[in-house]
């Protein structure tokens, strides 16, 4: 792959910075203008990101240096596939989460820092996405905490006040050890871009202990973030944040930057070779197993909507992380695939509870019966999603099980193939309740006069959904093709 | 062999007008403005049925016809081909990593033409029965699209496409269990769709590992895995759970009683006659083209199965005697049915295999026509209970005479065609020397007359315990309570017209001169062996 120089990388960052400076002029009155703002400010940033897209379909790699502060140590953009398959995921993500908080935020308080905050934070993940070094990385990791952080306490509550610390502690906690890391491994090896294969190579053989110690310590930076047990608990504390919030951010884009970051290290600073040396896959992949399943038990036991998916979220983060840790390309690529399949249909999860939610008023599964009379096209939406995620075809979500299924055999751990079934069916036992109960259980819901949502919030649903099962038709013409090139990149 | 292949577009076509006239029946709406609830179901029963007014029903109708007859119809004009020899093919490039592929052998055509037939009856006999439904764009809806999936598992030229087609079909059963909305419903279908969900993931599983193993999953080869390996066990059992719970063999069959009797009658027809057809159809790939019979006879994992199918038909058959439940005594006589199936594809001999395989359609037939006619019987008087149906065949004469048909076929004597079924397993069991098979096969003979022959008997011979007026307790069809009960009540021509070709069909494909299903079957054996 050849490296061309392109400043896109540093527009898809500033354009929703822009976006957002113009949304802090506007009175808090005007609200359609506010929208309207933050629509063309997500949707240029998408087209950016498309353009970046179209090098890497040529097999360019898109480089851009902004600020060198000192040798080694720059703001460094460097798109490469695997960048740009969260690039692409998490951007087009944004429009249909913009549109959809236009209806979930109507007449609530405080919409321009909602929206403000909900923008900007769109270009902290383009830039976890396109950083081209861990100090880059680490940047953009921070600046996501913060410009998260308003969007959890949105309510104002106590509840969401605690749990906005929490959330900022166990971000930030996980943002420190990722700094100490990066300051080691400049020590060691003087720089830490991303590299193929890994950059440790040589510097391996004499910090062997060292570098053991900076890979847990950094993997579980990032791995706070994407929810890896027991590091977790700031995920479900932050439910209390509005439904587009959780959806976008807590299910796609923030919880996705840390297994994003973790996958980093594992190919891009360690390399598979490095990894075989210092045996620590073991470690992780116990504590990743653990993660798959308690996060799924949990999962059951909760009756609040938002949290059970906060569960299940916790839970199919691991069969992420499941897949890199593999180190085959066959487990990397379920791995990478079901980042975007999950992203696709958690979101298509969490708009239809937020759509719920938002019209009845009611946050707990239980007082949900019969609510597929009241609002029948979420509630198969929903269906959709939860069969996605089971694995039922074919919605995107098989895919990325047999993959990971075929990867666990290739790296016999056959304990991999236990766990991913085990877990599947505790998916159909938290996801097909709900479905079956608003179905087919007498409720106090009536037929809706008019439309069951308001259409900003049923066509981004509606969509998802028909995107959920366009992806598992039609997987091989856009989303394997794009993890294709990463396993090739990598291996 | 090689076999002379031909590309053509019809196995998709078989699939997708089912589905597709399914989802249009969604839009043809409920009688009564939509403003049913649940909660009507028993009063809109009450309803007088005979004049319901329903204008939507006629689409509805012209809709189920077409996605009906119009499969058969090409279900025959493949046969032309077929029975030349050759195979009928489709690739389509989605659904990946493998494509969607479709592949009509003569074992493929032999189970769609199967299909298409009962599909076309059950539409009919269910345009009768479902009347008065308050959600029959629902019901209808539902049907078609299992039935289409049922087609599409048939017809699949490769693992993965079977699997798409058994899970969609499977899951959407579930709607049809769950139709009636009661209690004992939604349980019987929470029961029903874990099941899936298990076997779903277990056929998955096994299909992973078939993919990682030979690289392949195309169904055209006389055995994908070659080599003994753990993983190939893993996958046999992945197999054996995903098609052992469909078709309901012994301890994966519990979902089975339950599901049929909450369900809608025409929806546990639709299982018994084609849903769990499936299950055995997937036994017999798994058998001759996934492992080969070669690899089997090495290995012997036929062996255990062949115990379980032998288990299952005592089983059945035994639990059966003591339900009093007429749907609940169809339900468990059904699992030991299905045991016959198996066994015959369990012995691994040509013979036993077309005992199995004719037993396919026999057992359909015979069941069938057992479905309707009770169907018929609790549609008349509302109940349900075994002990009261003396004297039921002065109402009903047409329908309990074929129910005697029926009940006489599944005992097993000649001229009747499940006899050919035992006849053929009999022979394969001395194939490989298990006389204790053919033991096995005479008991369960003798159970199976000992709770069909008395339903039949007590019709026709039996008095009335003058406790007739409990028909109307069981909602449907209440009106009739007034008849004393020696009124004529035999259903209308729509629900008729299935009884009497389903009980033809036993007599027919007994023992005449030119037994054309035997002779596919036979051709279908020849094929695989």
């Amino acid at each position: 792959m050849q490296s061309i120089t392109s400043s896109l990388p540093l527009w898809s960052v500033l354009i929703p910075v822009i976006g957002a400076i113009i949304i802090s002029r506007i009175p808090e009155k005007q609200s359609r203008a506010r929208n309207l703002t933050a629509l063309i400010s997500v949707s240029a940033t998408c087209v950016v990101v498309v353009a970046i897209l179209r090098h890497l379909l040529r097999d360019e790699v898109v480089e851009f240096t902004l600020v060198r502060f000192m040798p080694g140590l720059e703001l460094f953009f460097r798109v490469d596939p695997l960048g740009i398959v969260f690039g692409i995921t998490a951007s087009i993500l944004w429009i249909f989460a913009i549109v959809y908080s236009m209806g979930y935020m109507a007449k609530q308080h405080k919409q321009r820092r909602f929206f403000l905050c909900f923008v900007i934070s769109m270009s902290a993940t383009m830039g976890v996405a396109f950083a081209g070094n861990l100090f880059t990385m680490y940047i953009f990791f921070e600046y996501l905490t913060l410009a998260t952080y308003p969007l959890v306490i949105h309510s104002q509550t106590d509840e969401a006040t605690r749990s906005g610390i929490k959330y900022i502690a166990y971000c930030f906690g996980g943002g420190g050890m990722i700094l100490f890391s990066l300051i080691i491994l400049h020590g060691v090896v003087g720089h830490a871009t991303f590299a193929p294969g890994g950059i440790l190579d040589a510097a391996i053989v004499d910090h062997k202990l060292l570098l053991t110690v900076v890979f847990f310590l950094v993997i579980l930076g990032f791995g706070t973030k994407g929810a890896i047990m027991p590091f977790h608990s700031w995920l479900p504390a932050a439910m209390v944040a509005p439904a587009p919030v959780s959806s976008l951010l807590h299910a796609v884009a923030v919880v996705k930057s840390g297994i994003f970051g973790m996958t980093r290290v594992l190919y891009f600073l360690y390399g598979p070779e490095v990894l075989a040396q210092i045996n620590v896959i073991n470690v992780l992949a116990v504590m990743v197993c653990f993660t798959i399943l308690v996060g799924s038990i949990l999962a059951l036991r909760h009756t609040v909507f938002k949290m059970r998916l906060a569960y299940s979220t916790i839970s199919q983060l691991g069969y992420i992380t499941l897949g890199a840790l593999m180190l085959t390309p066959v487990g990397l690529f379920g791995g990478i695939l079901h980042i975007m399949n999950h992203a696709m249909l958690k979101i298509t999860l969490f708009f239809c509870a937020g759509a719920v939610i938002k019209i009845t008023g009611k946050t707990d599964i239980r007082e949900l019966n019969g609510i597929g009379k009241r609002m029948p096209i979420t509630m198969v939406a929903f269906a959709v999603g939860g069969l996605g995620l089971i694995g039922v075809l074919p919605i995107s979500g098989y895919l990325s099980k047999f993959y990971l299924l075929s990867g666990a055999f290739d790296a016999d751990m056959v304990v991999f193939v236990g766990v991913l079934l085990l877990s599947s069916l505790l998916n159909a036992m938290y996801y097909l309740p709900i479905v079956v109960n608003a179905f087919f259980q007498e409720g106090e819901f009536d037929k809706p006069k008019d439309l069951e949502a308001p259409l900003t919030m049923l066509a981004p649903i509606v969509i998802l959904a028909i995107i959920c099962v366009g992806l598992g038709l039609f997987a091989h013409k856009t989303t394997m093709p794009l993890v294709e090139n990463v396993v090739n990149y990598v291996f | 062999m090689i076999q002379e292949t031909m590309e053509s577009i019809i196995p998709l076509l078989m699939i997708i007008i089912p589905l597709l006239c399914g989802l249009a029946i969604f839009f043809t709406g409920s009688p009564g403005s939509g403003n049913n609830t649940i909660k009507d179901v028993g009063q809109a029963q009450f309803k007088d049925t005979t004049s319901s007014a329903d204008s939507r029903s006629v689409p509805r109708n012209i809709l189920l016809m077409i996605s009906t007859l119009i499969p058969f119809g090409m279900s025959i004009y493949l046969y032309s081909f077929i029975s030349q020899g050759m195979v009928v093919v489709s690739k389509f490039d989605i659904l990946p990593p493998l494509g969607l592929s479709f592949r009509v052998d003569i074992l493929g055509q032999y189970m769609s033409l199967l299909f298409t037939f009962f599909g076309f009856m059950l539409v009919l006999y269910s345009i009768g029965y479902m009347k008065g439904d308050p959600l029959p764009q629902r019901f209808f809806g539902f049907l078609l699209l299992v039935y289409g999936g049922s087609l599409g598992v048939i017809l699949a030229g490769d693992l993965f496409t079977l699997f798409l087609f058994f899970e969609f079909m499977s899951i959407m059963y579930f709607v049809l269990v769950v139709h009636d909305a009661t209690t004992e419903a939604v349980a019987a279908g929470v029961k029903f769709l874990f099941m899936t969900i298990i076997a779903g993931v277990a056929l998955f599983l096994a299909v992973v590992i078939v993919y990682r193993e030979a690289g392949s999953l195309a169904l055209d080869t006389p055995g994908l895995i070659t080599t003994y390996s753990n993983l190939g066990l893993l996958a046999f059992i992945g197999f054996f759970i995903a098609f052992g719970t469909k078709a309901s063999l012994f301890p994966l069959h519990f979902w089975m009683p339950d599901a049929y009797s909450a369900a809608p009658l025409p929806a546990a027809l639709l299982s018994s006659a084609i849903m769990l057809k499936t299950g055995a159809y997937g036994f017999i790939r798994v058998f001759y083209n996934v492992f080969g019979v070669e690899f089997l006879e090495i290995v012997n994992w036929d062996f255990i199965l062949m115990l379980i199918a032998a288990f299952t038909i005592l089983f059945g058959s035994t639990i059966a005697i003591a339900q009093d439940d007429i749907i609940k005594r169809l339900a468990y006589s059904g699992i030991a049915q299905i045991g016959y199936i198996v066994l015959g594809v369990a012995l691994v001999t040509s013979n036993a295999l077309v005992g199995g395989v004719f037993h396919i359609m026999a057992h359909a037939f015979m069941k069938g026509c057992m479905f309707v006619t009770m169907g018929a019987v609790i549609k008349a008087t509302g109940n349900r209970s075994i002990r009261k149906m003396k004297g039921v065949g002065y109402q009903l004469p047409i329908s309990m005479l074929a129910f005697t048909i029926a009940a006489v076929t599944a005992v097993g004597i000649p001229p009747f065609n499940i006899f050919l079924t035992k006849w053929h397993l009999s022979l394969g069991a001395l194939d490989i020397n298990q006389l204790w098979l053919i033991i096995i096969l005479l008991i369960s003979s003798l159970l199976n007359a000992a709770y069909y022959l008395p339903i039949a008997y007590h019709a026709f011979l039996g008095h009335e315990e003058g406790e007739h007026g409990d028909a109307a307790h069981h909602g449907a069809a209440g009106h009739h309570e007034k008849n004393e009960g020696k009124g004529w009540a035999e259903p209308s021509p729509a629900m008729l017209v299935p009884i009497i070709v389903l009980a033809l069909g036993c007599l027919v494909f007994g023992l005449p001169i030119q037994n054309w299903p035997l002779e596919m079957v036979e051709a279908i054996s020849a094929m695989l062996y």
